[in-house]
């Protein structure tokens, strides 16, 4: 993580944000900066980025990172994800299954397009659960929830508590079988909602409480 | 309470509407009766009929639906029973309500009447009452948001931001798609014109001599036809749609709106309280960004998802204007001086760039050797193969033009986010407008060390984002946007400006 993510020759905007490394001292301790010192420095950030780079100290690489949520989820989603490839591969193979035994002009083109497929589930279906399980995390915090989720392409997505609409626990009928649960939390945008999925029935109730008590107790509106 | 509110029905002046275009819609028959009385028969002259048939039909039903239509206006909710045949209820509470706008047609102006839209914002129920008097639209407006608008002294309620300028029309002139609108205008013509039994398609083949004219010419001539045709629907429709056009913010008892007043012969007022806007949301598609044009609206919340016409959504605050005029409304529409569509902005990582030169090689190569291959089984003439390796440097063009067109800013309250090829967005979202953060990172993406980062929000489109950040600057900018929330998230051992426990390291202490 501690490689510079530069390609090529730093231009100056680049390293502005360090700027205000500070402020981000400050916001960590929990006291609020100053908003009217902050807009007055933003609002000139299109001609001082030159001055604000010489104001840095020189040759630090800037590498601060996301850390990852602090929370796994259960090992048995690995199953979950697993069973859910398997149903997936048998309703998506079934269709050309069928017209592949039956017609058979159909066969010559057919017969590629069907290997293909049954790879690209088997590989899915032996790769996918156990990377999920190994990327997905989740984390509450007084003020956040925050999630990653993903395997090929990953997902981080943090939304504040003062910005939920509601919390709630989804249980489909494969999730019952294996006791799991998802956790959903609801924000005024559609694009913004976040599914914590495989986690244990008990323990996602017990999240989703604590987070619609702490919801009520914080101040806002939701949009 | 509620039981008392006697409940009201529409405006009687309906009924004379309804009468005069019942009238109306008889015309065309007559006419064609009258004029070839004689040598008329059923089949010949079938489109006045319809028209006729057509006409009678609506005005019949909107009078049936001025029978059963009835409404109130309670202490706690709007209600109205309609519809025409089948029985309809609505109700919205009047907390709910962000919105009412109202239209009027034609025949509404000539009657002094306006449709009311009330709606609770978003992809909610829509009450329409259709249609009341001017006054009472006023009255309706004023009672349900609490806001008193006092027509006389309009000079001291309202700053005009914006009005059209006749120069306009020439942006508007052109469009890829006006040349299939254009294409329907002689077949509507004929359509009419068949009412009078003239046939329109004979009379041109009088006048101009195909045969001798030749295929090219001929096809040069039928496009440089539809061209003039397409301009003038154009122009005509932007005229119709738009004259009038102003913005003015208007000071109410609460709050201030921006209200936007267009239309020749349909009018349309549409209110955004100042209250609810989170920024500003510029959208220039490929050939106007070459023209310096731009369409501008605002990102709300509670504004209506459908819009008071087909083209235009409400949050739309200016027609397709200069990009300097758009940038002079909004930072007259954003109400601090931050004027965040301004600034410059910061350029993403040479990463991206390569990503998408990757890209344009990729694609035409990719093509090629499909046709290469379909050449060698004989689907493809082979001599085909090579043709899409000279789309290269078009491709190469535009993965340029898709780098240059990334940026993104923090500038005092705004976020700034700009991306997009062939329609380049460019996005000013207040922070206090964040609902949530969304970084998203492939494969690919993370061996160059870059992220999409998007934020989520109540208002507007709901999401907004800039593809390919350098990952540092993407860090940098979430926390920037909102410390107090992501400062918790960040990986403080990997941070030299921090010891392990994430207290300040001396460096930045002293």
């Amino acid at each position: 993580m501690t490689t510079n993510d530069n390609v090529g020759p730093v231009p100056p905007a680049r390293r502005e944000p360090m700027r205000h490394k500070q402020d981000r001292a400050r916001g960590v301790r929990g006291e609020a900066r100053s908003s009217p010192s902050r807009s007055e420095s933003n609002a000139q950030q299109g001609r001082t980025v030159e001055r604000a780079s010489s104001e840095l100290p020189p040759a630090v690489p800037p590498a601060v990172s996301l850390r990852p949520p602090r929370q796994r989820v259960e090992r048995r989603a690995i199953w979950w994800w697993t069973i859910r490839v398997a149903l997936t591969a048998l309703v998506g193979l079934a269709a050309p299954a069928t017209v592949y035994a039956t017609v058979s002009a159909a066969r010559p083109w057919l017969e590629p397009a069907l290997i293909l497929l049954t790879i690209a589930f088997a590989i899915t279906g032996a790769v996918m659960p156990t990377w999920r399980y190994h990327v997905h995390r989740w984390e509450t915090t007084d003020t956040a929830v925050y999630s990653l989720t993903g395997w090929v392409v990953r997902e981080w997505r943090i939304v504040p508590i003062s910005r939920i609409q509601s919390v709630d626990v989804v249980r489909g009928p494969l999730q019952q079988l294996l006791n799991l649960a998802t956790v959903k939390v609801v924000t005024a945008s559609r694009e913004g909602e976040i599914k914590i999925e495989g986690m244990d029935v008990i323990r996602a109730d017990e999240v989703a409480n604590a987070l619609t008590v702490l919801t009520q107790r914080t101040p806002g509106d939701a949009t | 309470m509620s039981e008392e509110v006697p409940w009201q029905r529409l405006n009687s002046r309906l009924i004379w509407v309804n009468a005069l275009r019942f009238a109306i819609s008889l015309l065309p028959t007559l006419l064609s009766i009258l004029v070839f009385g004689q040598r008329s028969n059923v089949v010949e002259i079938w489109a006045p009929y319809i028209a006729t048939a057509a006409g009678v039909f609506v005005s019949t039903m909107d009078f049936v639906r001025w029978l059963r239509t009835r409404y109130r206006i309670t202490e706690e909710v709007i209600e109205i029973h309609t519809g025409r045949f089948i029985h309809k209820f609505r109700s919205i509470p009047r907390d709910r309500i962000r919105t009412v706008d109202n239209k009027a047609k034609l025949r509404h102006r000539l009657a002094g009447l306006r449709v009311v839209y009330i709606s609770p914002g978003g992809s909610g129920t829509v009450i329409r009452l259709d249609a009341v008097t001017k006054l009472m639209a006023e009255e309706i407006r004023s009672r349900l948001l609490g806001v008193a608008i006092t027509p006389k002294d309009k000079a001291t309620t309202e700053i005009v931001l914006a009005r059209v300028r006749w120069y306009w029309i020439f942006y508007n002139m052109v469009n890829i798609w006006g040349l299939i609108v254009a294409a329907f205008v002689p077949l509507t013509l004929h359509g009419i014109l068949q009412i009078v039994n003239v046939d329109l398609f004979d009379l041109i083949r009088n006048i101009v001599d195909w045969d001798s004219l030749g295929i090219w010419r001929s096809a040069a001539l039928v496009l440089a036809a539809l061209s003039v045709l397409s301009v003038i629907s154009l122009t005509a429709s932007f005229v119709k749609e738009n004259w009038n056009f102003e913005l003015v913010r208007i000071k109410t008892e609460s709050d201030t709106s921006l209200l936007t007043r267009q239309g020749l012969f349909t009018t349309r007022e549409i209110y955004r309280e100042d209250g609810r806007i989170r920024g500003i949301h510029l959208s220039q598609p490929f050939l106007w960004r070459w023209m310096g044009l731009t369409e501008t609206s605002v990102i709300s919340t509670g504004l209506a998802g459908w819009s008071l016409s087909s083209s235009e959504e409400a949050s739309t605050i200016l027609p397709r204007a200069p990009i300097s005029e758009a940038i002079r409304v909004a930072g007259a529409v954003l109400q601090d001086d931050s004027r965040p569509l301004e600034c410059k902005l910061e350029l993403h990582p040479h990463a991206a760039l390569m990503r998408r030169v990757i890209w344009a090689l990729a694609i035409p190569s990719g093509m090629s050797g499909l046709a290469f291959w379909l050449g060698s089984t004989g689907a493809l003439p082979m001599a085909a193969w090579p043709l899409p390796l000279a789309l290269i440097p078009a491709t190469l063009t535009f993965a340029l033009f898709a780098y240059r067109s990334l940026g993104h800013a923090l500038v005092g309250e705004y976020l700034v986010f700009r991306c997009g090829l062939s329609r380049q967005t460019t996005v000013a979202l207040q922070r206090r407008g964040i609902i949530g953060w969304k970084l998203r990172q492939s494969i690919f993406q993370r061996c160059t060390r870059m992220i999409d980062v998007g934020v989520s929000t109540a208002a507007g489109e709901g999401f907004y984002h800039s593809p390919d950040f350098g990952y540092t600057q993407a860090i940098a900018f979430s926390v920037d946007a909102t410390p107090m929330l992501i400062a918790q998230f960040l990986d403080h051992e990997a941070d030299p400006w921090r010891d392990s426990k994430g207290h300040p390291t001396k460096r930045l202490v002293g």
